[in-house]
């Protein structure tokens, strides 16, 4: 994932920041409860395609730098 | 909304397939309006080599290529998997993609100097929505292009539903285009317009050069400007 894109990178619902998991290959909205998947090097930045998070799952989400 | 959006892109990549699109500009018709374009862009954002740029609904990248050749930092966005996929195949690894929707860009404002986009809000419901989300990421100037209805190419080619990869699209009048800006805070917007003679031969050639692009008979209208900061 590209690192200049991963800092410009916004969730496309709420415009709030995004944390990279870099095992899963997602990049997640807390407060949304999303998880956009990263699919061969690309963000796939669309709401229909993201996955829906828990809220435990939400809460675990910590700031990752990119 | 969405879906309908994201339908309609891949109906565009479907009747035409992505190969075919993008090979349509290596035909000599198709580079010469597409170089056309492409310099009517350019100098309508005022382009620096070494500036960040995003083409939002990149489609196969053909734009996006050519702005990075340039010396753009590039960003592509599209709605459609296949596009981007071929689109990256195609193009140097310094090009940067993203998979998304034009009217939910997902980045911060003002994340780029420049913000383009070429026919392809024309493809989609609520482009107001898409033109103030291109507003809001463009740092300095964005140009966005749009099929015109008061055009040569028009007649040609977007009678009834369209032909080949125009098919679908919507075609605006030149002061439609303005009405889509209004409300916006926007400045110093200019409206200019490229492809006069649609066939490529040495006639259409000449005429390009003669006819001024404030004259908006062009195929091609493209809006341009600066956003307007607090």
């Amino acid at each position: 994932m590209d690192k200049r894109l991963l800092e410009i990178l916004v969730c496309p619902s709420c415009k709030g920041q995004l944390h990279y998991d870099r095992t899963r290959q997602e990049l997640l909205c807390r407060p949304d409860r999303l998880a956009y998947p990263i699919r061969d090097g690309i963000p796939v930045m669309l709401e229909d395609e993201a996955r829906r998070i828990s809220d435990e799952e939400a809460d675990r989400v910590k700031p990752v730098s990119p | 909304m969405r879906n309908e959006a994201v339908t309609m892109a891949l109906r565009k990549v479907d009747q035409t397939d992505a190969r075919t699109y993008d090979a349509w500009y290596d035909t000599p018709r198709g580079r010469w309006i597409g170089e056309a374009e492409l310099s009517l862009l350019c100098q309508l954002v005022r382009a620096r080599s070494g500036a960040t740029l995003l083409d939002v609904g990149c489609g196969t990248g053909w734009f996006t290529r050519r702005f990075a050749a340039k010396g753009f930092h590039t960003t592509g966005l599209d709605p459609n998997q296949g596009s981007l996929a071929f689109a990256r195949e195609r193009s140097t690894p310094e090009i940067r993609w993203a998979l998304g929707d034009a009217r939910a860009l997902p980045f911060e404002d003002q994340s780029f100097d420049h913000v383009i986009s070429v026919a392809a809000l024309c493809f989609m419901e609520d482009e107001r929505q898409a033109v103030s989300e291109i507003v809001r990421v463009t740092r300095s100037r964005f140009a966005i292009g749009w099929l015109n209805r008061s055009s040569l190419l028009y007649w040609q080619k977007g009678h009834s539903t369209g032909r080949g990869a125009y098919y679908g699209a919507r075609w605006h009048r030149p002061e439609e285009v303005h009405d889509l800006f209004s409300g916006l805070p926007v400045h110093g917007l200019v409206v200019r317009s490229v492809v006069f003679c649609p066939s490529g031969n040495p006639v259409a050639k000449t005429f390009e050069r003669i006819i001024p692009n404030w004259l908006l008979w062009g195929g091609l209208v493209i809006a341009a400007g600066e956003p307007l900061r607090a």
